[in-house]
């Protein structure tokens, strides 16, 4: 479950009796890689319910970095126990969040997964990290993921996370995720494009799907299938675009248009399970906050350095992988 | 929109010889992958950071020290003759760019094609000795 207010990434699928499957629900997932944006729902006759709540507001929020602090340290003291674990993956996100935690002297078990299968690991950069916010860190090895089922959306990174929490018997701990971190998911791509040739909404709609259904691949602006379905993924993100119009700065509009449905998707799972799961970046009044303020700050995660500069910047000078480990 | 490039951390630099040649790279190629600037060799000189440069028809000493690939003779290839022509269409030549701009990235934290090639890929028999180079 998801204890802490995330209600701009809210998202429910209604239970109910019904024999027939939704077909178009599966395709839709399939454009976008694992997740929908639409009401579909897997069974014919029940829907799937978004937030409605509205992230863009129609004015620059100009907070102030100190506040901006308060709101996450607040998140984080309210929810944290005597028994925490942070999931450190060796990303900008989650180093931020150990570095804080650290400096608020909240007691925290720190978990590293990695695999020796995939080559592809953070393995070393966490350990460096281990060193730099002198920690202890607890490595999982996990080289399958367990093939899941999912009823609903499709999120690898929650299975592996999960099994470690419960082979590793911390169950009985409040995990902190840094899920969403301040809304800068993938933000680079657009933004250059919009430098290159100017604010064009239809074509990063475009864009969206088209990232998201190649897990990040393609790159293409352009119609990439023909299909209705994959022209109605494309509406919504033409949609969501026109909601971000009420914004004053264009370039939060290119940056924040994906964040509320690819934010749901990545919470989404973690709502339905039984663990204490809390995401202190995905808390309301901060994400509003870091998306509704002078675009400046964004860009390349700096809004972290901005709060904490004396942090290390271990995390800024690796790219991120991921876990790049297969499903079984 | 000189904010959004303040904003954006560039990586990957498509140089091209002149204006014209800019436009027709845009109008072609860039749209298939957008993960990159592209700059004609004159307004490259102004660029003095470390990226990652193609280019196309041209070269700017003042990017030798990036890491580079000259495309020319690769796509004077095109007219070779068969078997040893290199077909370019805009989305290949977009999908070649976007993994060679990954280069850096493969190189620190290496990948896991092997695992892929090994167990899997490629599926159709036709291409089983690139699962034999591969793994």
């Amino acid at each position: 479950m998801n204890l802490n207010n995330t209600d701009y990434f809210s998202c429910t699928f209604e239970t109910g009796e019904s024999n027939a499957i939704n077909k178009d629900f599966f395709k839709e997932r399939d454009f976008l890689g694992g997740w929908t944006v639409s009401d579909r729902n897997p069974l014919i006759g029940l829907k799937r319910h978004a937030s409605r709540e509205i992230l863009p507001q129609n004015k620059i929020i100009d907070i102030s970095i100190e506040d901006l602090k308060n709101i996450l340290e607040g998140t984080i003291k309210k929810n944290a126990t005597d028994k925490n674990i942070i999931f450190l993956s060796g990303g900008k996100d989650s180093s931020t969040l150990a570095y804080i935690f650290k400096r608020l002297n909240i007691p925290f078990k720190a978990i590293s997964l990695y695999s020796n299968v995939s080559q592809t690991t953070e393995y070393n950069i966490v350990q460096q990290l281990e060193k730099k916010l002198e920690i202890d860190v607890n490595y999982y090895k996990i080289d399958t993921i367990p093939k899941i089922d999912f009823p609903y959306w499709i999120e690898n990174p929650f299975t592996a996370k999960r099994l470690a929490v419960k082979e590793l018997s911390l169950a009985d701990h409040r995990i902190f995720t840094g899920e969403i971190g301040t809304g800068e998911m993938q933000v680079n791509q657009s933004l250059q494009y919009t430098a290159m040739l100017g604010y064009r909404p239809k074509d990063l709609a475009r864009w969206h799907v088209n990232v998201c259904g190649s897990y990040r691949r393609i790159n293409s602006v352009n119609e990439i299938h023909d299909d209705p379905i994959y022209f109605e993924c494309i509406e919504h993100f033409e949609s969501r675009f026109a909601e971000w119009g009420r914004h004053p700065d264009i370039l939060n509009r290119v940056m924040f248009s994906r964040l509320q449905d690819e934010g749901a998707y990545r919470l989404f799972n973690y709502g339905l399970d039984d663990l204490e799961w809390v995401h202190p970046y995905a808390e309301s009044d901060f994400i509003s906050a870091c998306v509704n303020m002078p675009s400046e700050y964004k860009g390349k995660k700096n809004l972290y350095r901005e709060m904490y500069p004396e942090m290390t910047d271990l995390a800024w000078r690796y790219p991120k992988s991921g876990l790049g480990i297969p499903t079984m | 929109m000189d904010s959004a490039f303040r904003l954006c951390s560039i990586k990957n630099l498509i140089v091209v010889a002149s204006k014209d040649a800019k436009q027709a790279f845009i109008d072609t190629v860039y749209p298939h992958n957008i993960d990159c600037v592209v700059i004609t060799a004159n307004e490259a000189k102004h660029y003095t950071g470390d990226y990652k440069v193609v280019f196309f028809g041209c070269f700017v000493q003042e990017l030798a020290h990036c890491e580079n690939i000259v495309m020319d003779d690769i796509i004077y290839r095109a007219w070779s003759p068969k078997p040893y022509t290199v077909r370019w269409e805009p989305e290949s030549l977009a999908t070649f760019l976007g993994c060679w701009f990954s280069q850096s990235k493969l190189r620190k934290m290496n990948n896991n094609h092997s695992w892929r090639f090994k167990n899997g890929k490629p599926i159709d028999g036709r291409f089983g000795w690139l699962k034999n180079l591969m793994t």
